[in-house]
């Protein structure tokens, strides 16, 4: 499972140039975490001084400084992962892999009991392997001490000429929600005591900071003290929340992530088009940066898009009709009955003669066909319905009328629900022109 | 009383080459393309509104043509119109052809307006990027630090775990259940005649239901554990003798492509 509350990929390239350009020999880094910082700054000859409370980390500082961690096991059931924490490397893997298994503590549903139990009979060949992986990965970094304990603590001991960089949790009580079922699982005598950080935490950390001549700090929110010393950000998607980089650094750097997307050529139908009964109705499924450069050309602009897991062309013969998106239901829809799945995106081409397309796509949409591709999405079993949601402040979306069950009205948006597997294809299709594929012409 | 800057507008205007004016048109008043080839994604359209919503004005000029019935068709420029809208702006300056053309002619101008662009050379722009200090102009120029390769290279070492060895068949199995299974399917395929399998709409209903209802009576979430729990029945019903090969398949007939056999006792898969 990879480590939650890692610090984006070109945040850790900013704090490694940061550091070529300081002109320091140690370099302190509060809440390690997994120690992203300080394997991206193994290039660079500097002594880091690494620090956080859990033990996923201060295990890792322990193997990386030759340090005792004192850890043993307190949950019988998991007695014999005691043989799995011999060494610091050992034990670094052995939780490592705790953090994948253990998602299961605790639950007695046959889905997680046969994880917890899978992990438990493959656990010694996985623990191999995660050793192997970990001691490459760790192989070059080099950190002089670990502090188990208090971020601030950590950062207002370092020397006055030290580098100090930090990316404090962010949202109170993370850590402890992360790491309960390891601290059920696992006696840490050692366990540090330690603050939980707070704002008026954050207030401190920042004064600790910003009184030294070379630091960074990443963090989530743009900081309104600290505009004057934004250096860096990251802007992941259109979806996620970017992450500054405030401090010290030569030149300041801005990351975008830009979607891949590709051109399918797919031909849309023509302006002169005849639909008839004796047209193909059928779906093609799309991958990721053909769907992304399709809905470009045909959602609307002030849509945030998303990424449905599965995407589809809906064709008329050799021509695209439209377009299909289909995901899990968030879960407050799901709560709210609303659909076995969630149609995330539905356009048609812009069409003359034929207004209402729309319709034919969400024809496409009930289909039995989808149904059936749905297990190779690796979606639900079985699904029987369809949810979505049209945002609009009318009583009733008329590009689902007639076809989607208005499920509820909400302030600006209505849910609707479809019944999937209504009938084929082609069945949509011959329903399609009896109530809206008149010809305009 | 005529505005100074209006009559600014309407001085360049007449000192334009004939068949080309400036206007300063209401955002409603502009036609966008029917059909338009040039694609924006959505993350550059909405840095584009930003833009605009930042400056809270247009400074690139739309190119449009004078349609007969007064209307002005935006020839180059959509998006730029698009995004004004979205930004809230409702007026903006546009270059106007009053010239008669051809929908050739219109066309030809559409298309090399995109077409014919200049490329960047990479490390001037790069040399440029890096005069801009500010993070905010540095987003407000459309380009980032990434795109130009600038940020310091790290070699990948991911620190993670191996995970759970799972063998994908549509459903997610573990190890132990595809051996299971496979061997489940060698003793259902001994007695299956023909190299063919077709599975029905009935079939395929047959297999969620069952599955569906098992999910439900044992609150399992999860296909293939469902599928695990239905290999238990066929198992108990194998061992306990109880698929009677006396009794005919219930899809049999009409022309149903696979020869099988159902349990009639309990577990019975419905």
């Amino acid at each position: 499972m990879p480590f939650i509350g890692g610090l984006p990929q070109p945040l850790k390239s900013m704090a490694l140039e940061a550091v070529r350009g300081w002109p320091v020999s140690d370099v302190y880094v509060g809440c390690s975490g997994n120690f992203g910082l300080e394997r991206a700054l193994a290039s660079v000859p500097v002594n880091c001084h690494s620090n956080d409370i859990s033990l996923y980390s201060s295990a890792i500082g322990a193997y990386l400084t030759g340090a005792a961690l004192g850890l043993g096991v307190k949950d019988q059931e998991y007695a014999w992962l005691e043989s799995y924490l011999k060494t610091p490397l050992d034990t670094v893997a052995t939780l490592l892999l705790c953090t994948s298994m253990l998602r299961g503590y605790g639950k007695d549903s046959e889905y997680w009991l046969r994880y917890v139990e899978a992990y438990r009979d493959h656990f010694r060949e996985m623990h191999e392997g995660t050793k192997a992986k970990a001691e490459k990965a760790l192989a070059a970094v080099k950190v002089t001490s670990y502090y188990a304990g208090d971020v601030i603590d950590h950062l207002s001991a370092a020397p006055a000429d030290a580098g100090i960089m930090t990316f404090p949790p962010t949202y109170k009580g993370g850590y402890e929600q992360l790491y309960k079922n390891m601290d059920k699982v696992f006696d840490w005598r050692e366990r540090p005591s330690y603050r939980m950080f707070d704002e008026s935490s954050m207030a401190q950390l920042i004064g600790i900071l910003t009184s030294r001549p070379h630091w960074l700090l990443f963090n989530d929110r743009l900081i309104e003290d600290l505009r004057g010393h934004l250096v860096g950000v990251s802007v992941p998607s259109l979806r996620k929340r970017p992450v500054y980089c405030y401090g010290s650094l030569a030149h300041t750097r801005l990351a975008k992530r830009r979607e891949i997307t590709r051109d399918p050529h797919l031909k849309r139908l023509p302006q002169d088009a005849v639909i008839s009964s004796s047209c193909k109705l059928r779906l093609m499924k799309l991958d990721a940066p053909s769907f992304r450069w399709l809905r470009d050309c045909l959602l609307g602009k002030n849509i945030i898009p998303s990424q449905p897991r599965l995407t589809f062309a809906v064709m008329l013969d050799a021509h695209l009709v439209g377009l299909l998106g289909i995901g899990m239901p968030p879960g407050q829809l799901k709560q709210r009955g609303i659909g076995d799945l969630y149609m995330m995106c539905d356009v048609a081409v812009p069409h003359h003669r034929y207004r209402r397309l729309g319709k034919l796509v969400l024809a496409a949409s009930l289909s039995r066909e989808l149904m059936l591709s749905l297990s190779d999405g690796g979606m639900v079993a079985r699904a029987k319905t369809i949810g979505t949601t049209a945002f609009t402040e009318k009583p009733v979306s008329m590009k689902y009328r007639g076809i989607y069950k208005l499920h509820s009205r909400r302030e600006g948006h209505l849910n609707y629900v479809g019944e999937l597997g209504r009938w084929t294809l082609q069945e949509g299709l011959e329903w399609w022109l009896q109530n809206h594929g008149t010809s305009t012409n | 009383m005529v505005a100074p800057k209006s009559r600014d507008i309407d001085e360049l205007s007449l000192r334009l080459p004939d068949g080309l004016t400036l206007r300063y048109a209401g955002i409603d008043e502009l036609e966008l393309l029917e059909k338009n080839a040039r694609m924006m994604s959505a993350a550059t359209f909405n840095a584009l509104v930003d833009n605009l919503k930042h400056d809270g004005r247009v400074e690139s000029v739309p190119l449009c043509r004078l349609l007969p019935d007064g209307k002005l068709r935006v020839i180059s420029g959509n998006h730029r119109v698009m995004a004004a809208k979205e930004a809230g702006i409702q007026r903006l300056p546009v270059l106007v052809i009053t010239d008669d053309m051809t929908r050739g002619e219109e066309v030809a101008k559409q298309l090399s307006h995109n077409a014919i662009v200049g490329e960047d050379d990479s490390v001037i722009l790069r040399e440029l990027f890096n005069e801009i200090d500010d993070v905010v102009l540095k987003e407000y120029s459309g380009l980032d630090d990434a795109i130009l390769l600038q940020l310091a290279s790290i070699e990948p070492q991911a620190l993670t775990d191996i995970p759970l060895d799972y063998h994908v068949i549509s459903f997610a199995f573990l190890p132990e259940e595809v051996v299971r299974l496979l061997s489940m399917l060698d003793k259902v395929q001994a007695d299956i005649k023909t190299p063919t399998i077709l599975a029905r709409w009935s079939e395929h209903d047959r297999l969620l239901n069952a599955l569906a209802e098992k999910m439900a009576e044992r609150d399992v979430r999860n296909g293939a554990t469902a599928m695990m729990l239905l290999l238990d029945m066929i198992e108990e019903a194998l061992g306990a003798g109880s698929i009677d090969s006396d009794v005919p398949a219930i899809h049999a007939g009409e022309g149903g492509a696979i020869p099988s056999r159902r349990s009639k006792q309990r577990g019975t898969i419905p």
